[in-house]
């Protein structure tokens, strides 16, 4: 009897493959030099995942996920976190109409396609909180009644991680709920001199025009949902995270949240680059933005200037894939 | 409160200052944190105190104390309790705190010296500081003001991370948990500040217990003489379990009371009092039945209970320590002459040895020093002591040090301990031919070619590893299929597309749940050949092959 991954459809990674390459190639029309970036954040939203942005201001996060939304053709919406943001406005909220004699509900900017949170660590934890039944299950409860999303639906939260005052670091249940957290860093010198000459006369994203439309992502989606991974690869993931919880460094490691999270990771990365199946090589290159923002560390070790993404190398170069034994 | 945490602001009692301090004062409303809390922890430190100053008159029977010394070490510990958590949240300079220590000493110091204590010796003489009794009751009264300062901004930081996470908490009634993983820069100490009340009570109810069998199995003769000394001692520690357990139930009522108030969550007022109540009841209760089981086995009598367990193990439990006589000379005084015999020819290398002891030695002693000190400014700094100057932190490296490196040889004996006891096993058991069913599949035969292509693939790149490892280029622990064959093709001058094409196979043939037609047999088969030719030159090339 086949198992039910088994049953499903073969997955035509080529199609898969040939959309993701056409959207890199338009942000990449926006966003330049940050290929990488860029593929992990299509990556996350192929899994279905939620992506938080950390980086200097600057540096075009804003800018890759607008960019991100207008490839795919989906409504986007922006919130500007501030600490007196209150959960109703981005959940919305119920209001009375005198005409008709009852409250109607406003929605929110959470009923977007891709839900653009800026300086998420500027809300308040209450604010912050207010998003997580969203992230998690694709759906909101106002004034007790559910409603649900539109589907893609993703959350692309940016944070800065120079400045703490006046923020509230986002707590580790919703660290977990994002799927990845990515950074861009500074460009090169020669990125910076064609960011400059492409900027001159109007910003290219004025220019950008949608290469997929919603239902086809959403097909992705679930598409990817076929591509086969084998057992070792999985016994290697499960590993990478058991690694995490018994590190000498970490308080806390990875949740099985994140054992789903690499999952899924790596069949969308194998999809993206034309494979049915899910090789280690694949798991490796997501695990430092899938688990980098899961692990706590010890306060000893932070002093020593260890950081979580030194937690997840070491564990990359210690734990054995096991391919072929002698 | 957390803006006020982060702040980089010290006090400077301008108005926006005044006005701080009156919101805080404002904000602590509710009496648990503002009057109970404290009381409890008095209390506690105030027990600590006289179980302390009872066991001094045990084991240095010389020393004598005031009267009035637990009642100025209480009132100090309620002073600290109050002034620690003002300290942390106004992130107050350093030399306000010690000011404020000194303060304290000097006033106790004063009144020791009205009461007689010091004879007539000028206020500040450093004669002084050789008599015993003014230097063990200064000693009490500062370690009372320590201990308490721990409990206050503990409470400090209690209040913080209930409002910090009180909605989550509220929202998962894990408020432990939320704290513990929320990242609001904490330490594990202050996600952990609800289990530092049981922490520190069962710690200080062990000590009370140790030193109660010490006393009665070592200076029993000792306690004939002192009048009412049991019965003291037996209120003080009472008084030690009940403000430790209250302190610890009224941790948690608080706890509730201000998640409940960040929520909104109406409290009615009369339901912490009845907690409370309860709560203190459940102490009772628990006090009487600890008294009333048999003396032997009631976990009041410590020295009891051990030297019945001990008459239950056949030999009973008999130790005796040494007699603490201070006016004779110790019986444990070394005969031994240390340095070179007189009439022994000297010897450079007899030099050498005694220098680098005396070098052990003094690094020893100011190592244990460093340490020491690191400890007392650890404690007293908490983990604040990242703002002092840079050479003052170097004591409590040392200690981190120390720690740290203790921990890691605990951690070592612990690994061995179960290495040790994974391979005793395997000694004993025999191994299973094949581990799992998962590694059964793994496995492919080196000597015989398979029939299947995909185990046939398999097979040849375990034939090409085992070529490569026989000269030490075995796959590094972590390394997967695919770095491990792009770091040979990045060695290799030649076959770069044919082992391309084999790696691609290969990984198919490993991870994908294909199967491959047999034609792919022969393809795969040249492209290894190739492979292998183009090692093989490598090799003779690097000098490497194997005569």
């Amino acid at each position: 009897m086949q198992s039910p991954a088994e049953e499903r459809q073969e997955v035509d990674v080529l199609r898969v493959q040939s959309i993701c390459q056409q959207i890199i190639d338009n942000v990449g029309r926006v966003i330049i030099g940050k290929s990488r970036s860029v593929e992990l954040m299509l990556l996350a939203l192929l899994s279905e995942g939620h992506v938080l942005i950390e980086d200097v201001p600057g540096v075009g996060k804003t800018i890759l996920a607008r960019a991100m939304a207008l490839s795919l053709g989906c409504t986007f919406n922006r919130i500007q976190c501030t600490p007196d943001l209150l959960p109703s406005d981005v959940l919305g909220v119920s209001v009375f109409d005198p005409v008709e004699r009852e409250f109607v509900f406003r929605p929110g900017p959470v009923m977007s396609q891709i839900l653009l949170a800026d300086e998420i660590n500027r809300a308040t934890p209450r604010t912050q909180s207010s998003l997580l039944e969203c992230m998690a299950e694709g759906q909101v409860t106002v004034d007790g009644k559910t409603r649900l999303l539109p589907r893609p639906f993703a959350v692309i939260a940016t944070q800065n991680p120079v400045e703490y005052e006046g923020t509230f670091p986002l707590p580790e249940a919703q660290l977990d709920r994002f799927f990845m957290r990515i950074s861009l860093g500074y460009p090169t010198e020669t990125e910076e001199n064609e960011i400059l000459m492409r900027l001159q006369y109007t910003h290219p994203i004025t220019a950008i025009e949608a290469c997929a439309d919603p239902e086809t992502f959403v097909d992705l989606q679930e598409a990817i949902r076929g591509i086969y991974v084998e057992d070792s690869v999985r016994e290697y993931i499960v590993r990478l995270v058991a690694g995490t919880r018994r590190h000498s460094d970490v308080i806390l490691g990875a949740s099985p949240r994140g054992s789903l999270a690499l999952f899924r990771a790596g069949q969308g990365l194998a999809a993206m680059r034309g494979r049915d199946y899910v090789i280690p090589d694949d798991i490796k290159h997501v695990a430092i933005p899938i688990l980098g923002h899961r692990l706590i560390l010890k306060p000893e070790s932070r002093l020593r200037g260890k950081t979580p993404e030194h937690v997840v190398q070491e564990l990359l170069h210690s734990i054995t894939v096991g391919f072929e034994e002698l | 409160m957390q803006y006020l945490e982060g702040s980089k602001a010290t006090l400077t009692l301008d108005n926006h200052h005044r006005d701080t301090l009156l919101a805080m004062a404002a904000e602590q409303t509710h009496w648990l944190g503002r009057m109970i809390m404290p009381l409890l922890a008095s209390a506690f430190v105030t027990s600590l105190l006289a179980l302390a100053k009872q066991y001094l008159m045990v084991f240095l029977p010389e020393t004598k104390f005031p009267w009035w010394l637990l009642f100025v070490g209480a009132a100090v510990a309620l002073g600290s309790t109050y002034a620690a958590g003002l300290h942390r949240r106004l992130r107050t300079p350093m030399s306000l705190r010690l000011g404020e220590f000194i303060g304290v000493m000097v006033v106790t110091y004063g009144f020791l010296r009205l009461g007689g204590w010091g004879g007539a010796e000028p206020f500040f003489s450093a004669v002084i500081w050789q008599e015993r009794d003014i230097l063990t009751s200064l000693l009490l009264v500062a370690a009372g003001w320590l201990l308490a300062r721990g409990y206050g901004g503990t409470f400090a930081l209690l209040g913080d991370i209930a409002r910090d996470v009180g909605d989550q908490g509220a929202a998962t009634f894990s408020w432990e948990a939320e704290s513990l993983l929320s990242d609001y820069q904490v330490s594990r100490e202050r996600a952990r500040a609800v289990g530092y009340f049981a922490r520190r009570l069962l710690f200080y109810a062990f000590l009370a217990c140790f030193f109660r069998a010490i006393a009665f199995e070592g200076f029993a003769h000792r306690l004939g003489g002192l009048q009412g000394w049991e019965k003291k001692t037996n209120v003080a520690t009472l008084v030690l379990l009940i403000s430790g357990m209250l302190l610890q139930a009224s941790v948690y009522l608080f706890r509730l009371q201000v998640i409940w108030e960040e929520v909104g969550i109406r409290v009615y007022g009369r339901l912490p009092r009845q907690w409370l109540w309860s709560s203190l009841v459940f102490v009772m209760i628990v006090l009487v039945v600890a008294s009333s089981v048999p003396t032997v086995l009631s976990p009041l009598d410590f020295s009891g209970t051990m030297e019945a367990v001990g008459m239950w193990i056949g030999a009973g439990l008999q130790f005796s320590l040494p007699e603490q006589d201070m006016g004779s000379r110790s019986a444990y005084r070394p005969s031994t002459q240390i340095g070179p015999r007189e009439g022994v020819e000297p010897s450079w290398w007899m030099a050498l040895f005694y220098l680098l002891i005396s070098f052990f030695w003094v690094i020893l002693i100011v190592g244990t020093l460093l340490v020491g000190l690191g400890l007392l400014l650890f404690m007293f700094f908490s983990e604040e002591w990242e703002r002092l100057h840079g050479l003052v932190r170097v004591p409590i490296y040392a200690y981190l040090w120390l720690r740290e490196t203790l921990q890691t040889l605990i951690r070592f004996w612990r690994a061995s301990l179960r290495r040790t006891r994974v391979l005793l096993k395997s000694l004993h058991i025999p191994k299973p031919e094949i581990a799992s069913g998962t590694r059964q599949m793994a496995r492919v035969s080196k000597t015989s070619a398979p029939s299947a292509p995909a185990m046939y693939i398999r097979h040849l790149f375990l034939l090409l590893i085992d070529t490569l490892g026989q000269h030490g280029m075995v796959p590094k622990p972590g390394e997967t299929a695919l770095e491990y064959l792009q770091a040979l093709e990045r060695k290799l001058d030649v076959a770069q597309d044919e082992l391309r094409a084999f790696t691609e196979y290969y990984l198919r043939a490993r991870y994908s749940k294909d199967t491959f037609s047999p034609e792919v047999r022969p393809v795969v088969k040249r492209l290894w050949q190739a492979v292998m030719e183009s090692v093989g030159a490598w090799l003779d090339d690097a000098g490497l092959k194997a005569e």
